[in-house]
């Protein structure tokens, strides 16, 4: 097909309907194997034709091509000669039809159909990857997992995907990739390589030994070190390098796992061979854990913990991930803890690791044996449990959710990001001397005017710090103080300006290189969404048996009899923290919130955690209502089963909202024979305009301020104490995140 | 963040949620369309399995015999047969029915014939080279050469190393037991050639540049041996400015004696 045929083709498609005899694509595009020039763009369809891609830097001009000729619904079309760190846009076309196309949007408006080539290897790129295990249920909470992360990092999507494992139950079979695996990631699946470890779930029906089944049909891995580190001969571990981390995969569940074994004689020689700043490894059997399976009786946790670990330790690994275990444990800085059973010794940091409690983990640039975090996260999609609290972890969470892992420079941080969106966790380990932004990090709010707490840690003296502040995402900077103390904190005023792609940055004065800046845009400004009222909120609430009144949700009512107490409420589950009356168990729960609106509303969003039945009242009217078919009668119960802790989602119309005070009344019911019961709610606002400043518009005098800086005033303007002045542009050019 | 102090409350009394489907499930699903379909030799061979991996032989070879009663000449049920009777600690039932396996079909499945040489040594190699020659794999080849060797076939197991490693992305756990094979039985120019060709992977990588300084001194090539060493030596240290590790620090010490120096 000619560049100008394709353009055409791609017009086409676009404006027609497809026609009924259609190739369908049975598995979207995803891709594999990727290097600094290389990647496999693998696809299936519901016919056996050949495939065809077309790519280029140019979304509207794809002006290069490959092919496969084969005819067959399974297609793997391998791109070489591609250039490092550069993004491509892509076609796929089979039997001549259009497949997919460089103009699909996600529905966050991200492009769909882009791979971008690695990093060179060894060169500190900034980058993203996120990591997943035991998610291939199908289920909504798969999904909902994928989009609290999709929530948390906008359009700072992660560059890689790395599965632990267990992402096609019950048994791996080719349907259950396609349903559990290939169709939920679709769109992620799309543009962000993945690289995975074989599941036991997935050894039911794939054989390591002979490379066969859906497992390893479906995933091109690399054998002969194509995307960096050793050869290993074999799909079932492997090895690649992305930036300056060298990552180690391994199989703990079908191949050979004793010393002098091909995998673990391959792997001495792979983590001996890198030259990477950071080395990560992964398996599906994570060496310590204590969630649904308990890695001191079970032969591929204990093989994992006595044969490898002290492998990858010696080698100088800094970061061990595994899934299997239906939870989310994260370890202290860890070196030596081979023993079976595990008990605290071994650990060499018993700090939280986080910069905003004891201080980021530490230790020397190319260093071996001086410490490595570990994870579980097989938390991605099933059943959660936890049987204990393993000595050597510093947070156990039996709660779904995903785990992000952030390079930057000397720097590695670790998010659990939960299915509901709370941030539960967050690690940092740092080599070497730095300075580690903690607040704002990402995702914060911050309303314009607002006296707020700019905080950061720093490892080893790095000397007074200089702090500035971005608009634009890191493209332009604005000193916020010139020199400050290295005590960790700052108050600033939060300058009139609304941006969304907002960035703290911390840098020693005298090494800015040692600098660090905010994981991830947050927000300032008036508009929002402010999640004013957030979960965890204090409520008044009625657990008593008897009816507590008609009026008993609205405004004018006396409460003064009725309790009060921060959500999580309800019994039976174990993770409240307020436990409600259940004896006798009865059918209908009451919860008030007043609070007042001081602006104009233009969108209101919900969300509630509860099980069995809700209803939402505003000033007593009817908002919102699930499994309440059966009416809302004090004695009446819920009329279906919720799962539990079920999580909703939902707009509630503005016009509830307006200015003054209200009140939010929830109504939850138990389901007769049901034991446990939950409620609590976050609620978002959005409000009508902003008086601030859009990122990037020509200053000007603010409310009760100086009138408009120049340029060199900007930065002691923003200072805590100053008049709450205005945010000029722009200053300091810095590199964008990628 | 649930503080650390309410964790093993938490823990206690957290809901296991709905699991995952596992072998239960898939088991309960194929109980019903067993039963649906009694006479679908598939599904029997699939519950059989399922059993199996369940650890449940005595349920698998029931569904065998059924299975047996419909297509008595399927191979299906034999190698299955075999492997359930291993999984109940029956090997001699278990090498008859996979014996029967193997001779009756052309290309076996591999973990029969890995099952098979398992359990009998008479005929443990001529498994494994059958089941090289349908999927090669690091295990596989390693296990060969490692029965060749212990035979005293050194020939064979180099020759056997390197063939695989070639068909196999050059995978460095075989070019490696080459090399070690190459050098007990005295090294040669292809081992000199195999080891040129893990550095051509990694051509600043000390432990090699040791070996092929090692190699040399097998070759009686003593000079270009001692020059390889100097260059390992300033990999070593290149090596240990980026990573020091212990293995480093011996390769250095090991080089540095080799040359004639104190460590």
């Amino acid at each position: 097909m000619t560049r100008a045929s394709v353009l055409v083709a791609l017009v086409v498609a676009l404006l027609l309907p497809a026609p009924s005899e259609a190739v369908e694509l049975i598995r979207r595009p995803y891709l594999q194997k990727t290097s600094e020039t290389t990647v496999t763009l693998v696809w299936r369809t519901s016919e056996a034709t050949t495939g065809e891609v077309h790519y280029g830097t140019d979304p509207t001009d794809l002006d290069q091509t490959a092919t496969s000729d084969v005819e067959d619904p399974n297609h793997a079309v391998e791109i070489t000669g591609l250039t490092p760190d550069t993004t491509y846009y892509y076609a796929v076309f089979s039997a001549g039809q259009l497949l997919a196309s460089p103009a699909e949007l996600d529905a966050r408006q991200h492009p769909i159909h882009t791979f971008t080539t690695h990093p060179p290897a060894g060169e500190p790129t900034p980058f993203r990857a996120w990591v997943v295990g035991d998610s291939g249920t199908g289920s909504l909470r798969q999904l909902q997992v994928k989009d609290a992360m999709l929530n948390r990092v906008g359009p700072d999507r992660p560059d890689l995907f790395l599965h632990l494992g267990d992402m096609a139950y019950g048994d791996g079979t080719d349907d259950q990739f396609t349903e559990r695996f290939y169709r939920p990631y679709a769109e992620i699946l799309a543009n962000t390589p993945v690289w995975p470890t074989l599941g036991n779930h997935e050894g039911h029906t794939s054989n390591s030994a002979e490379q066969t089944g859906p497992y390893y049909e479906g995933y091109f891995l690399p054998t002969a070190g194509e995307s960096g580190g050793l050869p290993s001969g074999t799909e079932a571990y492997y090895s690649f390098d992305y930036a300056d981390v060298h990552f180690i995969v391994l199989d703990s569940y079908e191949s050979d796992r004793n010393p002098g074994g091909a995998m673990l004689t391959w792997l001495e020689e792979d983590i001996a061979a890198t030259d990477q700043q950071w080395i990560v490894a992964y398996f599906h059997h994570p060496p310590y854990t204590k969630g649904s399976h308990d890695s001191d009786r079970e032969r591929e946790h204990i093989d994992m913990r006595e044969n490898v670990t002290p492998i990858l330790e010696a080698g100088g690994v800094d970061l061990v991930m595994g899934g299997h275990s239906h939870v989310y444990e994260r370890s202290y800085l860890l070196d030596g803890a081979y023993e079976t059973p595990s008990t605290s010794f071994g650990i060499i940091d018993g700090g939280d690791g986080r910069i905003l409690g004891d201080g980021p983990y530490q230790k020397d640039p190319g260093a071996t044996n001086a410490g490595a975090l570990y994870v579980t996260a097989g938390h991605g999609g099933t059943g959660v449990r936890a049987s204990g609290e393993h000595p050597l972890m510093y947070i156990t969470e039996p709660i779904n959710g995903s785990v992000l892992l952030d390079f930057e420079q000397g720097r590695l941080t670790i998010t659990n990001v939960r299915f509901d969106g709370v941030i539960s966790d967050t690690a940092v380990l740092v080599k070497g001397r730095s300075v580690v932004v903690g607040a704002p990090d990402g995702g914060e709010k911050r309303r314009p005017g607002g006296l707020d707490r700019i905080r950061w840690a720093s490892t080893g003296d790095v000397g007074d710090v200089r702090i500035l502040f971005s608009c634009d995402e890191g493209a332009t900077w604005e000193t916020v103080v010139e020199r400050t103390a290295d005590d960790g904190r700052f108050d600033w005023i939060v300058p009139e300006v609304e941006t969304r792609n907002a960035l703290i940055r911390v840098e020693p004065v005298d090494e800015p290189e040692l600098g660090d800046r905010s994981n991830a845009r947050f927000y300032v400004g008036r508009v929002g969404p402010y999640e004013d009222l957030p979960w965890q909120s204090e409520w008044k609430y009625w657990d008593k048996a008897g009816h507590p009144g008609e009026r008993w949700n609205q405004i004018y009512y006396d409460d003064s009899t009725w309790q009060q107490g921060r959500g999580e409420f309800g019994y039976g589950d174990g993770d409240e923290n307020v436990e409600l009356a259940f004896r006798p168990v009865h059918p209908s729960y009451y919860f008030r919130k007043r609070f007042t609106v001081a602006d104009d509303i233009t969108a209101v969003w919900m969300r509630a955690r509860f099980d069995d039945g809700l209803a939402v009242f505003v000033d007593g009217r009817l908002a919102v209502q699930v499994n309440m078919s059966d009416g809302f009668g004090h004695d009446v119960g819920a009329s279906s089963p919720s799962a539990d802790n079920e999580l909703i989602e939902l707009p509630i119309s503005p016009e509830f909202f307006d200015v003054g005070e209200h009140v939010l009344g929830v109504m939850v019911k138990q389901r007769a024979g049901s034991i446990d019961l939950s409620f609590d709610a976050s609620v978002e606002f959005t409000f009508s305009r902003s008086a601030a400043l859009p990122c990037g518009a020509e200053a000007r005098p603010g409310p009760g301020g100086p009138g408009t800086p120049g340029c060199e005033d900007c930065g002691s303007s923003l200072a805590a104490g100053g008049s709450g002045g205005l945010l000029l542009l722009p200053l300091l050019v810095a590199r964008r995140r990628r | 963040m649930r503080s650390p102090a309410l964790i093993p409350l938490v823990l206690l009394l957290a809901a296991p949620a709905s699991a995952h489907e596992g072998l239960p499930k898939t088991l309960e699903r194929l109980d019903a369309r067993v039963e649906a379909s009694p006479d679908d030799l598939d599904l029997l061979l699939r519950r059989a399995e399922s059993r199996r991996l369940a650890r449940d032989p005595e349920g698998a070879l029931e569904d065998l015999r059924e299975a047996a009663r419909i297509a008595p000449h399927d191979p299906r049920i034999e190698v299955e047969r075999g492997l359930a009777h291993l999984a109940r600690g029956d090997d001699d039932a278990a090498r008859r029915s996979l014996r029967r396996y193997l001779a009756d079909v052309e290309r076996p499945r591999v973990d029969a014939l890995v099952a098979h040489a398992d359990l009998s040594p008479a005929t443990e190699l001529a498994d494994i080279e059958r089941a090289i020659a349908i999927e090669p794999s690091p295990d596989l080849c390693l296990r060969r050469g490692r029965v060749q060797e212990a035979a005293g076939d050194l020939a064979a197991a180099a020759c056997g190393y390197r063939a695989c490693a070639d068909l196999l992305g050059g995978a460095v756990v075989l070019r490696l037991a080459a090399v070690r094979v190459d050098r007990d039985r005295g090294p040669n120019d292809a081992t000199l050639a195999e080891v040129d060709a893990l550095l051509a992977i990694r051509p600043d990588h000390p432990g090699w540049l040791a070996l092929r300084a090692d190699v040399l001194d097998e070759l009686g090539r003593g000079d270009e041996a001692r020059a390889e060493r100097y260059a390992a030596l300033a990999a070593v240290d290149a090596r240990l400015r980026r990573r020091a590790s212990t293995r480093l620090e011996e390769q250095r010490a090991a080089l540095v004696v080799a040359l004639g120096a104190l460590p």
